[in-house]
């Protein structure tokens, strides 16, 4: 089912930076995780990871190596920085604080 | 095929990032790695290779959307990246280039500026420095030179001399004025000079100067002794009169001279008002100035009493020759009164006394010779006698053994610093203690560890020049092509790492070690036989600091640019001619900077640095003839390019972190040392010269001289 994308917008920077603080993951990792993880309901494009990522080494929350990885390919890893450890505890507390206040009112039985 | 495809869709993805060139290809590298990934997971799936490239490319999605996207993602660090290859390129080259001249050359021309005036001090033509930097680098030296150059107006400047006197007259202690100015007074207009002379005796009567100063200018016009000739085989020496007015006129003033009990020239009390007009020293060009000021003052002395000395026995020879033996011996008997002027009283400086020590035994042994010619053989034996004790005296002074069997030279060779070991002569018997040469040898390591961070700057600016020129060379190859050279911005951690790596610790590291007791060794001064450890320390950790910074982010910037996909040299083949090119810009380098401090002359900076650039520019030429390097162009292009802004962030960091710390520790030092430069500032009227030890130096010189001279008359008595 193809979501709003003003939602899945809004999602993406979190759950990056949530993958990233995992381990260090280059961006085709990052898209094949999600999917995995989602079962094939997050599909992401190029188009939706890389500017995400971009913007995230811009801000200093994320910083870039290129490293030779386990098939013996060059990729560029993003880490997380101290900044970027801080920001995505924040918005995780803040994605679990607003989906279960959405969840409130959803499970919430309508009164008559 | 696929390979291609996929460079073109990542060029096109990646295009809004062209106007930043190293973040273009760094994205463009990352996307076709991307399209890579994408394809071998489809082969995975059991699609072939084409499927798998045509499915990789048809998910990627639209590369213009892409494109857009990603300008926006990163407009800001754009910006920032821009703005910081601006400062790079407009301010932190061109600041380096200044601090490098400033910090390297300009202490060098103010050094040697320095070194001018105190050379010019002593010689007879005065030579003031007139060198760049000097005026307008400010601070205590720039000063101090300006004000040596209004005090220093002799002897060529008779006219500044007579305003000082003129300006003092009126004050209490004129006759110091006064007698200052009789001592640098010319003698050409004679009739001026004898008026000159006569006002000072009405001045102070009872100082023998006036009439010290009439004999010898008379005696220079009067005779010609033997022991002012140069003796030629075969050719007898004789004493000639040159002019008998003259001659006459010069026994008389020698004559009224001795009658009187004092001689003094002021000299040392000159000296403490000149210093008490400067400001305060602080480096060692500022004391190096003040010492020229002293030697200006206090060293003429020497030559001139000893020509006076000389004459004296040929007078008297001369006399004889002429059938005046009593006036022969009148004149000769003026040697030991005339000793004891110029061996003076209490007040008398060290060099006053060393000039003494020199007439005496001059005098008292041709003296001898004189009395016996004559027949008066007793005067004959005590003068002997006399030049005995004085020979003692002196040879006692050359060795430095005391009363206690020790000799205080060993010591200052090896605690103390090499100006204490030149003057440990002058200290003659009296040994310093040791907390007084500290100061000293400090002072010395502390110069000697400026001087190798100047070289290491000068060698650094010599490298960035010719990473500059390098980098003009590959940009203007490269002016029709894709392949310009980059400037690349490498991460605060890896410039952070290679600073503490390069530069940082190893300094650090030589720091602690000079510094440890026993181990560094920095309990022996430069004159110890320690010398060449202490300069093989500073060529190692200067070279390291040169090479090792250089290497790691030349490491990083090849590193770099095998990310970005530039093609790039295979190591043992970029090692072997950069080794060879770099070894030889280098070497050029040290030698150029040695000679130039060697030789201590500024003026081969400059056709050395043409040499080194010219040499530089051969390379690159030929690097730029060779095909296997025009291939590796835009790397070689974006090395020089971005090794430049290293160079002149080292230049930087060590001007404004090592030098201005160098500099306080050699301020410090010198303001602790008593015993040979710092003195300097702390003249006072307590003592008799410069520093406490020139003091005692200077009593015991006098009374040793005076007991040698008098041992006989109170054994009469």
């Amino acid at each position: 089912m193809p979501f709003n994308t003003e939602l899945v917008g809004s999602t993406v920077e979190m759950l990056v930076l949530r993958l990233v603080s995992e381990r260090a993951m280059y961006g085709y990792e990052i898209i094949q995780i999600v999917n995995e993880r989602t079962e094939g309901a997050f599909s992401w494009k190029e188009g939706t990871l890389y500017p995400v990522l971009h913007r995230l080494e811009g801000k200093s929350y994320l910083v870039a190596e290129w490293q030779m990885g386990d098939s013996g390919k060059k990729r560029k890893y993003y880490k997380l920085t101290t900044k970027g450890m801080a920001q995505a505890t924040e918005k995780v507390s803040e994605w679990e604080t607003f989906s279960r206040s959405v969840n409130a009112v959803l499970c919430q039985p309508a009164q008559s | 095929m696929q390979q291609q495809s996929f460079e073109q869709l990542a060029e096109e993805a990646a295009a809004g990032l062209k106007a930043d060139r190293e973040l273009f290809l760094d994205v463009k590298q990352e996307l076709q790695s991307h399209l890579e990934d994408k394809a071998r997971y489809f082969t995975g799936q059991g699609h072939s290779q084409e499927e798998s490239a045509e499915l990789a490319r048809k998910s990627f999605g639209s590369p213009l959307d892409l494109a857009a996207e990603l300008l926006d993602a990163n407009r800001r660090r754009m910006k920032l990246r821009s703005l910081l290859r601006l400062t790079f390129g407009a301010l932190v080259v061109p600041v380096a280039v200044v601090l490098a001249l400033y910090v390297g050359y300009g202490r060098l021309a103010r050094a040697k500026a320095a070194t001018e005036t105190l050379y010019g001090s002593i010689a007879t033509d005065v030579k003031l420095p007139t060198l760049p930097f000097l005026g307008a680098a400010g601070g205590p030296a720039a000063h101090v030179s300006s004000v040596v150059r209004q005090l220093q107006g002799r002897p060529g400047n008779a006219e500044n001399i007579r305003r000082y006197w003129e300006a003092h007259r009126n004050e209490p202690d004129s006759h110091i004025y006064y007698a200052y100015y009789a001592l640098f007074l010319e003698d050409k207009d004679e009739r001026a000079y004898v008026e000159a002379m006569r006002q000072g005796e009405k001045i102070e009567p009872q100082n023998a100067l006036y009439n010290v100063l009439l004999a010898e200018h008379y005696l220079a016009h009067g005779v010609l002794a033997k022991a002012e000739r140069v003796e030629k085989a075969g050719e007898p020496v004789t004493d000639d009169m040159l002019d008998r007015r003259a001659f006459e006129l010069g026994i008389a003033e020698l004559r009224k001279a001795v009658q009187k009990p004092y001689l003094r020239g002021y000299q040392m009390e000159v000296v403490r008002k000149k210093l008490n007009m400067l400001p305060h020293p602080l480096l060692t060009e500022d004391y190096i100035h003040l010492i020229a000021i002293v030697a200006a003052e206090l060293f003429p002395d020497l030559t001139r009493h000893r020509t006076l000395a000389r004459k004296i026995p040929g007078c008297a020879r001369i006399l004889a020759s002429e059938g005046r033996a009593a006036d022969a011996e009148a004149v000769m008997d003026a040697w030991k009164p005339l000793t004891a002027l110029f061996a003076g009283d209490s007040n008398t400086t060290l060099i006053s006394g060393l000039s003494a020590l020199a007439c005496g035994t001059l005098l008292s042994k041709e003296g001898a010779e004189v009395y016996s010619m004559l027949g008066a053989q007793a005067k004959a034996q005590e003068t002997s006698a006399i030049y005995e004790r004085i020979v003692r005296v002196k040879e006692e002074w050359r060795t430095g053994a005391n009363e206690n069997k020790q000799n205080p030279k060993a010591m200052i060779l090896s605690h103390g610093s090499r100006m204490a070991s030149i003057l440990s002569p002058v200290f003659g018997s009296i040994a310093p203690e040791q907390r007084e040469l500290t100061p000293g040898r400090m002072h010395e390591h502390v110069l000697m560890e400026e001087v190798t961070l100047h070289l290491v700057l000068i060698v650094l600016a010599l490298a960035l020049l010719g990473t500059l020129i390098q980098g003009a060379v590959w940009l203007h190859r490269a002016r029709h092509t894709d392949s310009i050279p980059l400037l690349l911005m490498p991460s605060a951690r890896t410039i952070v790492r290679s600073l503490l790596l390069g530069a940082v610790l190893p300094a650090l590291l030589y720091w602690a070690y000079s510094r440890l007791p026993m181990v560094g060794g920095r309990e022996h001064g430069w004159a110890s036989a320690m010398w060449p450890r202490f300069a093989a320390e500073l060529v190692v950790v200067g070279l390291l600091m040169i090479w090792l910074p250089a290497h790691l982010i030349r490491r990083s910037i090849r590193q770099r640019c095998e990310d970005l996909g530039i093609p790039v040299p295979e190591k043992k083949e970029e090692s072997s001619t950069t080794r060879r090119v770099r070894g030889g810009i280098i070497a050029a380098c040290i030698v150029a900077a040695v000679a130039v401090f060697v030789r201590g002359s500024v003026s081969l900076l400059i056709p050395l640095s043409g040499v080194i650039l010219a040499v530089g520019l051969c390379i690159t030429a030929m690097r730029y003839a060779r095909g296997k390097r025009q291939r590796y162009g835009l790397y070689y292009g974006t090395l020089a390019r971005s090794l430049a802004p290293v160079y002149a962030f080292s230049i930087i960091l060590l001007s404004l972190t090592a030098q201005p710390w160098l500099l306080y520790k050699e301020a410090n030092w010198l303001r602790k040392d008593t015993l040979t430069y710092g003195y300097l500032a702390q003249s006072s009227d307590k003592n008799v010269g410069c520093s406490s030890i020139e003091t005692q130096a200077s009593l015991r010189l006098s009374r040793l001289l005076q007991q040698a001279l008098e041992a006989n008359t109170q054994a009469r008595k």
